[in-house]
This record gives C-alpha cells, sequence and structure tokens, in this order.
C-alpha cells in the first residue's frame, strides 16, 4: 500500500514537471515557409555544428525544399543515395498531393513519418532522422536515418564465460532488441517501449513472452517505469534504482546482464527484462536470492560439475560472508571451539600483534577494499601493478613488520578470492557490506552476535520483494519443484517446467534454455 | 517501511554496543591449561590440602612448521590449598594470562589422592561442574607425584599433558584401557560402580610408563589397588574390550607370540543364587601368529589345535589371575558384571544393588568361570622359518 | 494501486505443518533429557514422550479442526459466535498474557543458556536485549515473513540435529539403554508430565490457521507437525541417555553437553558445540518470535484500530521487564513450568469449552 501510494506520487510529480520540462517551442506548427522552418529548428536547436540544414532546390517539379539532420548520428550514405538522389532523379511532376506522393512513391527509405508539430521534427531529428521539408507544406516527412558510429557486438566485459555465446549487448537498444529477437523467433516476443528521460528522451523496452509471463509482473513494472522522473539515464542502473521495491535493502532486487543468452533464457522462464538506450546492461525482474548466485555457465557444463559449481559458489558466498567474523569470534571469544593444536598455531603467530582480532580484520579488509577499489578505477596496466603492490603490502610487508598476523592474512585472501568468485558484481557487493556487518557483531558479542545478524539478515530477506514477488522464493515460501534448479542443476532434460515461483501462464517449458544460434 | 526504520535505528544501537564487548579476550592473551596435576601437599592443614599444578602450553615454543620453536613450549605452576579452584585462583596470582581450560587434555591425580576415602569424588566435582570443562578430557592415576609427570618431556612432543593424552590413546598392548574420560567417571560416581583409571608413572625424564590400570571402588570412589601386566591383561579379556596387542604363550614348551585380532566376550548367569552366584564367561579371541621358536608347521589342523590350546591356556591363566586379584583381593567389581545383571537380570539385580560389591558384597562372594575360544586367523607370512628334522 | 500480489496475507497448510516444530522446539530440547530421565528409569522415558506426544497431537489437531471449521475467521470471531463476544475478548486477552511470558521466558533463557556457554561477564540485560530487538524487527516484518523465516530455519535446525545424533552414534552405549520397561505406572504418568512441558505453544493454532488459504488439510498436518516434533525427542532422547546414562539426569543441558562432548575426527570441525549452538538460538529464535507475534495478532484483534507497530512498541518493554524479573535459575526453572503448564492449561481448556459450545450451536443451526 505504502510502496504503491508512493509510486503514485512520484507519478503526479512526473505529470506536473513534464508540464513544466515543455520549451517555449511548445506546441509550435510547422508553417508553410520553408525559410520560417528552417530557421526555426535551427533557433530551437541553437544551430550546432552537427546539424546540418541542405537547400535543395528540386528541379522538377521548381520548389525548394530543406533537409535537416545531424552529422553524427545519421548515416550520410543513405541520404546522399536514398533520398537525395532519389527525389532529384524520380520526382517527376508537381502534384497537389506531393508530401504524401514523395512519402509512398519516391524515396527508397522504409521509416517515414509524417509530423506537422516542431517538437516532434526536432525530437526526430535528435533520433537520428532526416527531416524534409517542402515549402509551401505543413507536414515534415521524418525519415529514419539513423546510423553514425557504434560499437561492434562484442564479448560481455563483466560475465565472462568458459562455454557458451559470445555476443554481449551493446549501447544501442536496436541492436539489443535485433540479439533477443535472433534467440527467440516467437511471435509472443513483445517489446513496449517507454520513453523516459524528460530531456534526455530516451528509449526502455520492457520485454516479455505473452503467454508466458505473469501479466501482474508486467502490469506492475510499466506501472513504475511510468513514474520515471529524471532527466538522464547514464545506465540501466538509474532505472533499477528507480523502479526497486527496497532502496533501503543492501540487496539488488533487479539482476543486470550483459547477456543476450541470460536475457533470453530468463525469458522463457517467464522473467520481464527491460532493456536501456544507451547501456548494454539489461535488467531482468523479478528475481530472488538464488539468481544473484547463477551463472549461465551452469547450464552450458554438463550437470554434475555444474552441480557441483554451484554448490561451491553458496560455499564461496557463505565464505565470503562469514569468514573474517567466524574467525574474529573464534579468536576472541570462544578459543574452546577451535582445535587444540590450531589454536596453539594461530596463539604462537598472534604473539606480539598489536591489535585485537577485530581491529586486525576491520584494517585487512579495509586494507583489501581501497586495493580492490583502486585496482578497478585504475586502467588495466596500472591495476595490475597495484595488484602486486597490494599482494606485497598485506603478503609480506605486513606481516614480517608484525602489524597482523599470517592468519589474518589467509583469512582476508581467502574472503577476497571468495568473494570474487560470485557470479554477480551487484551481490557481490552486498556480500561486502554483510561481511562488515557480521565483523562488527562478531566484534561486540562474538558467535552470538553472527547468529544474531544471520538471523536479521534472513528477517530482511523473507520481507523483500523484487517487483513483488518475494525474495526468499522458492526457498520460502517454498515451490519444492523449483528446487531443481536453485542449489543444484538438475540435467537439462528433467527441468521441464518452468519455475512455480514465477507464477507463469505457459507451465509447460521444453525450452527454458533455447538453443543459442548465432 | 516501519522495519526499515527500526533497522536503522538498531544498526547504530550495535555501534554504541561494541564499545562493551565485555567478554573478548584475544587469543594470544588466554593462558591455555593443557594440564592438571593434583597432588597432596606437604604440610597438611586441618582439611586435606592440595598441591595443584597447572601446565599452561606457551604457544610460541611451539614453533611453526617450518622452523622450530625456541625454549620450552610449556609452563608449571604450583599451589597448594583446601579447594581445587581456590588454589586455582592462587596460581592466576603468578600467572600473567587469564587461564582456560577449554583445551585441557589431562587431569592427573596422584595415588596417595585417589587412596583417600571420599576425596576422589569431591576432587572431580570441579572438572564436572566447571562450565568450560569438557566432559571428554581423559583422567590418569599416577604412583608417585603427580607433578612430576607434568615435567617429562619427550624428544617429540613439546608438551607433557599432551604426551600422556597421546600416550593413553595408544592402543599397542593388552594391558591398558581405553582412555578414562571425566564424563564416564560421573556417569560411574553417579551410580556408584567401581571403574577404572589408567595408572601411569614417571620411567625416565623422557617418557613416561603405563604401568596399569587403578581400581577405584565406587561406594567410597577411592582406589584400592591397581592392576598390572597379566591382570590387566586378564581384566580386558574379561570384559572383552581392549583386547589387541600381544601375548606371548608356550606351545608346547616352545614360545609363540600371538598378535591378537579381535576378541569378545559373553557373560552367563550359571547360578541364580545370591550368595552363590556363578558367572560363565566366554571369551572368544581371533588371533595371528607373529613370532615362534618352534617349527609345528600350523597348516596342519592338529598343530594349529595346538597353538589354540597353547594361547587359551595363557588368557585363561592371565583371566583367572585378574579374578583372584579383582575379586579377592580388592573386591570391586571392574568387570562390569553390574552391568550384565543390570541388564539381563535386573530383577536380581535389584535385589542386590546395595550390596554388590559394598557391604554384603555379593561379587566377592560369587564364583567366576573362564571358558576361552582362541580361533589362529592367519599364520604369518612365512609359517615356518627353521625345519627341524626331529618334528618329521 | 495494485501491487502485484503475491497471496502474502494468506499461507499454506504446509506452513502450518512447519510452524508446529518451529514452536514446539524450543528451550525445553536442552533440558527434557534431564528432568525426564530423573523420574524415568534407563530408556524408558520414550514411553512417556510417546504418551504426551500423542497427547500433544490430538490437542493440535482437535485446535486445528475447530478452527477450520471458520475458515479465515479470527479466533476472536468464532469464539465470539460460540462463547459470547465479552468471554472471547477474555479468553484472548489471557492467550496474550500468556503469549507475552513465553516470550519473556524464552528472552531470559537464551541469556541464561549463553552466559552458560558463550559469555562470562557479558551483562545478561545485554544479551537478552539484542535477542529481543531481533524478535522485534522480525516480528514488525509482515506475518507471511514469519512463516517464512520457520520454513527457512526448519530444516536446518532438523538436518543439524540428525548430524549430531549420527555422529554421536560412536560414544552410544546399548548397555545404558537397558533393561526396558522398568519403570512403574507412577513414573511414567510423571515422565508424561515433564515431558508435555517441552510441546509448548500449540495455542498458536487457534490464531494462525484463521491466515491459512485453504484450511481443509491444517488438521492433519497440524497433527503430523506434532508427530515431528515426537519423533525428534524420542531420538534426542534415545540419544542422551545412550551417551550418558545415569549421569543425564545430573547434567543441566544434556544436549549441549552432548555437542560439547562429540569430537568429529580431524579437521576444523572437531568440536561442534559452535554449529550447535547456531541451530538451537534459532530454534529458540522461531519459538519467541511466533509467540511474541500470536501476542501482537491477539491483541489486534481486540484492538482492531491500533496500529501493530505500537502494539509491539508497547509490549517490547513490557516483555524485556518480565525476562528480567526471575533473580536466579531456580525461579527461571518455576517461571518455566508456570508458563507451560498455563499454556497447556489454557489451549486445553478453550479447545475442551469451545468444542462443547460448537456440539451446541452447530446442534442448533442442524435443526434449522
Amino acid at each position: 500500500m505504502r510502496r504503491s501510494s508512493l509510486f503514485n506520487r512520484l507519478k503526479r510529480k512526473k505529470e506536473q514537471s513534464r508540464q513544466a520540462g515543455k520549451s517555449n517551442f511548445n506546441n509550435m506548427k510547422v508553417t508553410k515557409k520553408l525559410d520560417n522552418n528552417l530557421s526555426n529548428i535551427k533557433e530551437m536547436l541553437g544551430d550546432p555544428n552537427d546539424l546540418v540544414v541542405r537547400e535543395l532546390l528540386i528541379g522538377s517539379i521548381e520548389k525548394r525544399a530543406g533537409m535537416v539532420y545531424i552529422s553524427g548520428l545519421t548515416d550520410e550514405n543513405l541520404i546522399n543515395n536514398n533520398i537525395l538522389k532519389t527525389i532529384q532523379l524520380n520526382l517527376k511532376q508537381f502534384d497537389s498531393n506531393i508530401i504524401e506522393k514523395i512519402h509512398k512513391e519516391v524515396i527508397a527509405i522504409t521509416d517515414i513519418k509524417q509530423a506537422n508539430n516542431l517538437d516532434d521534427v526536432s525530437l526526430g531529428i535528435l533520433n537520428g532522422n532526416t527531416a524534409f521539408y517542402l515549402d509551401g507544406h505543413e507536414t515534415v516527412l521524418l525519415m529514419g536515418t539513423a546510423g553514425g558510429e557504434s560499437r561492434a557486438i562484442e564479448q560481455p566485459q563483466s560475465e565472462t564465460l568458459i562455454r557458451g555465446p559470445r555476443d554481449g549487448f551493446v549501447e544501442s537498444i536496436n541492436t539489443n532488441m535485433a540479439l533477443i529477437r535472433r534467440d527467440i523467433k516467437d511471435p509472443h516476443l513483445r517489446f513496449k517501449p517507454h520513453e523516459v528521460g524528460k530531456r534526455s528522451k530516451q528509449t526502455i523496452v520492457v520485454s516479455y513472452i505473452e503467454g508466458i509471463v505473469n501479466p501482474d509482473i508486467v502490469t506492475e513494472i510499466n506501472r513504475r517505469l511510468e513514474t520515471v522522473d529524471i532527466d538522464f539515464i547514464a545506465d540501466s542502473a538509474y532505472v533499477e534504482q528507480w523502479i526497486e521495491d527496497s532502496f533501503l535493502s543492501p540487496f539488488p532486487q533487479i539482476l543486470n546482464t550483459e547477456r543476450p543468452d541470460k536475457v533470453s533464457s530468463d525469458l522463457m522462464q517467464g522473467k520481464v527484462a527491460i532493456l536501456v538506450d544507451g547501456t548494454p546492461f539489461a535488467l531482468v525482474a523479478p528475481i530472488s536470492i538464488g539468481d544473484s548466485l547463477h551463472s549461465m555457465e551452469d547450464y552450458n557444463q554438463r550437470w554434475f560439475s555444474a552441480t557441483l559449481l554451484r554448490v561451491l559458489r553458496y560455499l564461496s558466498a557463505f565464505l565470503a560472508i562469514f569468514l573474517p567474523g567466524l574467525y574474529i569470534a573464534l579468536v576472541s571469544y570462544h578459543p574452546g571451539m577451535i582445535p587444540s593444536t590450531l589454536t596453539y598455531s594461530i596463539a604462537a603467530t598472534r604473539e606480539g600483534v598489536p591489535f585485537p582480532a577485530a581491529i586486525e580484520a576491520i584494517l585487512m579488509a579495509v586494507t583489501f577494499e581501497i586495493l580492490h577499489e583502486a585496482g578497478v578505477r585504475l586502467p588495466k596496466v596500472i591495476g595490475q601493478t597495484i595488484g602486486i603492490v597490494g599482494g606485497l603490502v598485506i603478503g609480506e610487508a605486513a606481516v614480517s613488520a608484525g602489524i597482523v598476523s599470517p592468519i589474518m592474512v589467509i583469512v582476508t585472501a581467502l574472503t577476497a578470492i571468495a568473494s570474487f568468485s560470485v557470479p554477480s558484481f551487484s551481490i557481490a557487493l552486498t556480500f561486502r557490506i554483510l561481511r562488515f556487518s557480521i565483523i562488527l557483531a562478531a566484534a561486540f558479542l562474538g558467535l552470538y552476535g553472527i547468529i544474531l545478524v544471520y538471523i536479521m539478515v534472513n528477517i530482511h530477506i523473507v520481507n523483500l520483494k523484487s517487483i513483488g514477488k518475494p525474495y526468499s522464493a522458492p526457498f520460502a515460501p517454498t515451490f519444492t519443484k523449483d528446487f531443481k534448479d536453485l542449489i543444484i542443476r538438475a540435467p537439462i532434460t528433467s527441468i521441464t517446467k518452468r519455475p512455480y515461483n514465477l507464477k507463469p501462464l505457459d507451465q509447460e517449458s521444453k525450452d527454458i534454455l533455447p538453443e543459442k544460434k548465432s | 517501511m516501519r522495519n526499515k526504520v527500526l533497522k536503522m535505528i538498531g544498526w547504530p544501537l550495535f555501534l554504541f554496543f561494541l564499545a562493551g564487548c565485555w567478554d573478548a579476550v584475544e587469543l594470544e592473551e588466554r593462558g591455555f591449561l593443557s594440564g592438571i596435576a593434583v597432588d597432596l601437599a606437604e604440610e597438611q592443614g586441618e582439611n586435606t590440602t592440595f598441591e595443584l599444578t597447572q601446565q599452561f602450553v606457551v604457544p610460541a615454543g611451539l614453533g611453526s612448521t617450518t622452523e622450530a620453536g625456541g625454549g620450552k613450549a610449556f609452563r608449571n605452576l604450583s599451589q597448594t590449598g583446601e579447594s581445587i579452584f581456590e588454589i586455582n585462583t592462587k596460581i592466576a596470582r603468578q600467572a600473567n594470562r587469564m587461564a582456560g581450560v577449554e583445551h585441557l587434555e589431562v587431569v592427573i591425580i596422584s595415588s596417595d589422592v585417589a587412596e583417600k576415602e571420599g576425596i576422589f569424588a569431591d576432587i572431580m566435582d570441579v572438572f564436572i561442574r566447571e562450565q568450560n570443562m569438557r566432559r571428554g578430557t581423559f583422567l590418569v592415576v599416577s604412583e608417585g607425584k603427580a607433578k612430576e609427570l607434568l615435567n617429562v618431556e619427550p624428544e617429540q612432543v613439546k608438551i607433557p599433558a599432551l604426551y600422556i593424552s597421546e600416550l593413553t590413546e595408544s592402543k599397542q598392548v593388552t594391558s591398558t584401557t581405553e582412555p578414562t574420560r571425566i564424563g564416564n567417571i560421573h556417569e560411574s560416581l553417579l551410580s556408584k560402580r567401581s571403574f577404572i583409571i589408567p595408572d601411569l608413572s614417571v620411567f625416565s625424564d623422557n617418557s613416561i610408563d603405563y604401568e596399569g590400570l587403578g581400581v577405584f571402588r565406587g561406594e567410597t570412589s577411592q582406589m584400592v589397588g591397581t592392576l598390572t601386566g597379566n591382570e590387566a591383561k586378564g581384566l580386558n579379556y574379561i570384559v572383552g574390550q581392549n583386547q589387541e596387542g600381544s601375548v606371548p604363550a608356550k606351545v608346547e614348551d616352545k614360545l609363540a607370540t600371538f598378535d591378537i585380532a579381535n576378541g569378545d566376550s559373553t557373560f552367563k548367569l550359571t547360578n541364580r543364587d545370591k550368595d552363590n552366584l556363578t558367572f560363565q564367561v566366554t571369551i572368544d579371541i581371533g588371533a595371528i601368529i607373529v613370532e615362534y621358536f618352534g617349527s609345528l608347521d600350523p597348516y596342519k589342523k592338529e598343530n594349529m589345535e595346538k597353538f589354540q590350546k597353547g594361547l587359551e591356556e595363557e588368557i585363561k591363566r592371565q583371566a583367572e589371575a585378574a579374578i583372584k586379584q579383582v575379586k579377592d583381593d580388592y573386591q570391586v567389581d571392574v568387570f562390569t558384571f553390574d552391568d550384565f545383571l543390570r541388564t539381563d537380570h535386573y530383577e536380581l539385580w535389584e535385589e542386590i544393588k546395595e550390596d554388590w560389591d559394598a557391604g554384603e558384597n555379593y561379587f566377592a562372594k560369587s564364583d567366576i568361570e573362564i571358558d576361552v575360544n582362541v580361533t589362529i586367523i592367519e599364520p604369518g607370512n612365512s609359517f615356518q622359518v627353521e625345519n627341524e628334522g626331529e618334528t618329521e | 494501486m495494485s501491487t502485484f500480489k503475491y497471496g502474502d496475507d494468506k499461507i499454506e497448510a504446509r506452513e502450518i505443518m512447519i510452524a508446529i516444530p518451529s514452536m514446539a522446539i524450543a528451550i525445553g530440547i536442552l533440558t527434557f533429557p534431564r528432568h525426564l530421565s530423573d523420574v524415568t528409569e534407563f530408556s524408558d522415558g520414550w514411553v512417556s514422550i510417546i504418551l504426551s506426544g500423542v497427547i500433544a497431537m490430538l490437542f493440535a489437531w482437535a485446535i486445528a479442526k475447530l478452527a477450520s471449521k471458520y475458515p479465515n475467521q479470527s479466533f476472536l470471531s468464532y469464539a465470539s459466535l460460540l462463547v459470547s463476544k465479552p468471554v472471547a475478548i477474555v479468553l484472548t486477552l489471557l492467550f496474550s498474557i500468556q503469549g507475552i511470558a513465553l516470550t519473556a521466558f524464552e528472552v531470559r533463557a537464551i541469556s541464561d543458556i549463553s552466559h552458560q556457554y558463550l559469555f562470562d561477564k557479558t551483562p545478561f540485560e545485554v544479551v537478552g536485549l539484542c535477542f529481543l530487538l531481533v524478535v522485534v524487527y522480525a516480528v514488525s516484518g509482515s506475518r507471511a515473513g514469519v512463516f517464512r523465516l520457520n520454513t527457512l530455519f526448519f530444516p536446518i535446525i532438523f538436518c543439524t540435529t540428525v548430524i549430531l545424533i549420527f555422529f554421536a552414534i560412536g560414544y552410544m552405549e546399548v548397555d545404558n539403554l537397558l533393561p526396558v520397561f522398568k519403570t512403574d505406572m507412577s513414573g511414567y504418568l510423571e515422565g508424561t508430565m515433564q515431558s508435555a512441558l517441552s510441546y509448548t505453544g500449540i495455542g498458536i493454532l487457534f490464531f494462525y490457521i484463521s491466515l491459512v488459504k485453504n484450511p481443509k488439510k491444517t488438521p492433519r498436518m497440524a497433527a503430523f507437525g506434532m508427530g515431528l516434533v515426537v519423533i525428534t525427542y524420542v531420538i534426542i532422547y534415545l540419544t542422551c541417555v545412550a551417551v550418558y546414562g545415569p549421569a543425564t539426569e545430573a547434567i543441566r543441558f544434556p544436549l549441549v553437553e552432548l555437542a560439547k562432548e562429540i569430537e568429529v575426527p580431524g579437521g576444523f570441525f572437531e568440536r561442534l558445540e559452535s554449529v550447535f549452538f547456531v541451530i538451537w538460538i534459532m530454534a529458540i529464535f522461531t519459538t519467541t518470535m511466533m509467540a511474541f507475534d500470536v501476542t501482537v495478532m491477539a491483541l489486534n484483534s481486540i484492538f482492531p484500530k491500533t496500529n501493530k507497530m505500537k502494539i509491539i512498541f508497547l509490549l517490547s518493554p513490557l516483555i524485556y521487564f518480565v525476562s528480567t524479573i526471575p533473580s536466579n535459575y531456580l525461579e527461571l526453572g518455576i517461571f518455566a513450568e508456570l508458563v507451560s503448564y498455563s499454556g497447556w492449561g489454557l489451549s486445553g481448556t478453550v479447545i475442551i469449552l469451545l468444542w462443547i459450545m460448537h456440539k451446541i450451536k452447530g446442534g442448533r443451526k442442524n435443526e434449522k
């Protein structure tokens, strides 16, 4: 209830601000005079360098015309060959319905729209269209000539697989949609566009398969996207943060991925993907806690090895969160729970270390976080240097200087490695936050504190939702049928049903994971 | 929304509590007790005065896997007093670190203390009651001063207490028993059952001898004597546990040594008259010939029977020796006949349990018949090393 | 307006099945072998456990059956139908008082047992307060969340208990269990009374059944859930007796000592007690959480206009205060018996009363 009223409030606010955001060219019509029109559009866009305004005289009908486009956004070859040339050559005689004629017969471009409003024209131009003005006419032709430089399809940087398709999303939403279309040749695949960005006017596409996905999910996502009220979306993360269920939660409630195969298989399961123009990261929702620990690799290996890998990943998630805390609790509070010989060797190595275990752990963890952050932000070449320096500083110097104990180095290193084996970066960040709270709890109350924090995290998770779906599903509420693809990954031949916890319309599915053909 | 607000309040609260950390004591600031020895003090006060010796582990002395540690790995501190816990606090005045009993390996009670009536149970109380104590801690009795045992420093183990606990655990001879845990003693004390505890003594500067088994009377929980050598072995045969080990026996006047591979014993009550109970004990033994000075070929059936007979006689002899000492001299039931009676002849047991090995002492009045069955499982790798002409 | 609903207000019959053992297994599991072996001979206590277990199962079944005859009606509404509104309000109030007492007891008991094994100097008050705060956090979430927590924790509790017993096999002595059936009748009866104390919290069924989507199956599920508890108790009891023999009755927390005694050969997990502490704190947590939640639910049904959070914030200090009342372990023991017996007494009287009224009124309805 609270949540929905919040969204409603946002929506109202958005409508107001949309009114406010309109320019003073509001609703200005295209006039009959070509010169007026051209100067209007120039004035509206501020007459930038990259705005090409080409005036021409169409000889055959003796009319002046104008073409306006932005050079970097358009495919100029297309303009020359399919517009300019054809108009000059093919337009034979004047007609009362000349615009219609040009639209229908002359121009060799498929995507043509008509507009008579300055706002629409300017938006069209900014989207890479070419505007065609004809003197004496109030209608403008907007021709789809979008093109220009863009990144080629490459292997995804953030999620690499050993086995699996090599293509990843790019910044162009059209390419991304095409990538999904190539995977799923289902006529029920839907792309519902939204326009967001008060000023940037970006496209967001909600993608789902009608007939599979639970329509409530789609409605809810669409409703939330309506409320997005922001100037500019640099990445899908903006959208994610705007529509997620709880912004106070450390857990990511929407998954992001660079992989078309992942999006396709999620669509097949009954999830919804959100593509955002200008970023290679697509969003997938609703998700559960388990989804963050799954990788596409799991399906691309045989089930036995995949299951073991998954168990390993759950284990490393456990280590990444609990290891330093457990170490502190055992060393400072409950030495009786460590085997005797291990106790003595830890005690021997800790002899002379000036800090208590908790401080030592925080020290090391913070150092590690700094190194990690430095390594990520720096260019790749220097980043490696950071790794070496960090390894030396932590591993050797700190120990021989007697600031930290060797055991602590092992603990920190193991934690770090474990947290890197988590496939999703956003959940890895969550684990880092949790790790620090566990460290604090362990420093305060030992094992008891760890258990209490663990219970608190569980309480948080069971109350958390992803687009209205419980985040803890299918563990609780329990969907035993979904356990086949949770901690274990059952043989692919036995996963014949879509996940029950998503409540899909069409339960039978022989092809959760469509064979990738590219 | 509200629960999130709660969480936002909750976390700073935790930070506030962080100032607490009441119980945090760093590992290197703890003293680890590895062994405790209880002796009678030289000077006796009004009540019995004990001398308590505590062995602390010095972790730095242990060294690591790559470098050997320097110096001693343990430190012994002694004090005298009337209550164990009180002495413990006295020792704390000497120790620079808070003593923790979590890793206590072994508690040594000197036989002087154990032989005093009623003292033993009182001493055990603190070891059972104290909450950090583990019921798995081993208990041994020492001939002579108990604290001497904590000074024996063998070459390969740097902590004497650890050496003692390893010693009690190793099963190589038939005259030893399972390590006695404090938990077991607790159970025996509660049900006033007689029990045995390993009995150790100092052998040389760097070794300890597993002398035998100290026998405790359940009724008074005092040590009544020890079983060594053959008697201890005999006890194990009768109880049917820990028979692994070697037994030399005469086979047609030639010495043969057998390694006992498995063994079991069963009890039967053949006479139910409570003043004259008769137990039939059948001991089943499986053995391997490991050493033989003669030249009989064990592959022949009649020869194998000779081997069996030789071993049977030897085992019976040892068992009877044990019976003689335990039943006639000490008059306490450590053969677990009480368990047998309780589980199999409950009515009879109800009748006599108060006077089992105390008071009337029906146990001492009973007869025990021994019957041994030996099976030779293997004749050894080479069944005949020398071939004397006279056998053929 | 319409956030995607996931049937959040309603629970499945299966979740009732899990809630029952989550509620019943609490402090009792740590101590009951001591009390039980005190009054019975050798391993005979299992007869008492089963006897009291069957009674508990019957009660659970009866409560669930009655409540499921009034599907989706709160206790207050069907009780007022049967025994008039004022009486129903009094009963609900009694249940909430019992719930407060139970919550307070568990909070106190957890700090007591933590003190026994985990802490020396940390004040009781802090240990209890931290626990209570976490419970408050859980209760202030959605009610479905409470059941989901049970679903998450129950398998962990169950599996680790099985693991504990598995490792304990090496320490068992069959002799300790023998001979069987040597206890006299009064011993069995006393044992039944004792072990009944460990089947706490059947009362929650009065309230929680109203949340079940399709309550037809709940009586069976409730009885089955209780059956799980009975099996767990029997196995734990036999394990304790087999390991400790006559010493069982002299150990304060036999199950904890069991975990302390067992050493898994080799490796880091040689001493398993740390793992088991986690589990038992979870088990006690689920009980406390549900006791508190039911109290809030009961009070909320009397004062429907009051905000749930307001009730929680008013109750928490009260619970905390009650939990500090017992000044030593003896008083705590008395408190425990009081809470358990009052729970049984209240649930027992209410269910018998309601069944009788149901028969009378139901009969009348049929006449019409």
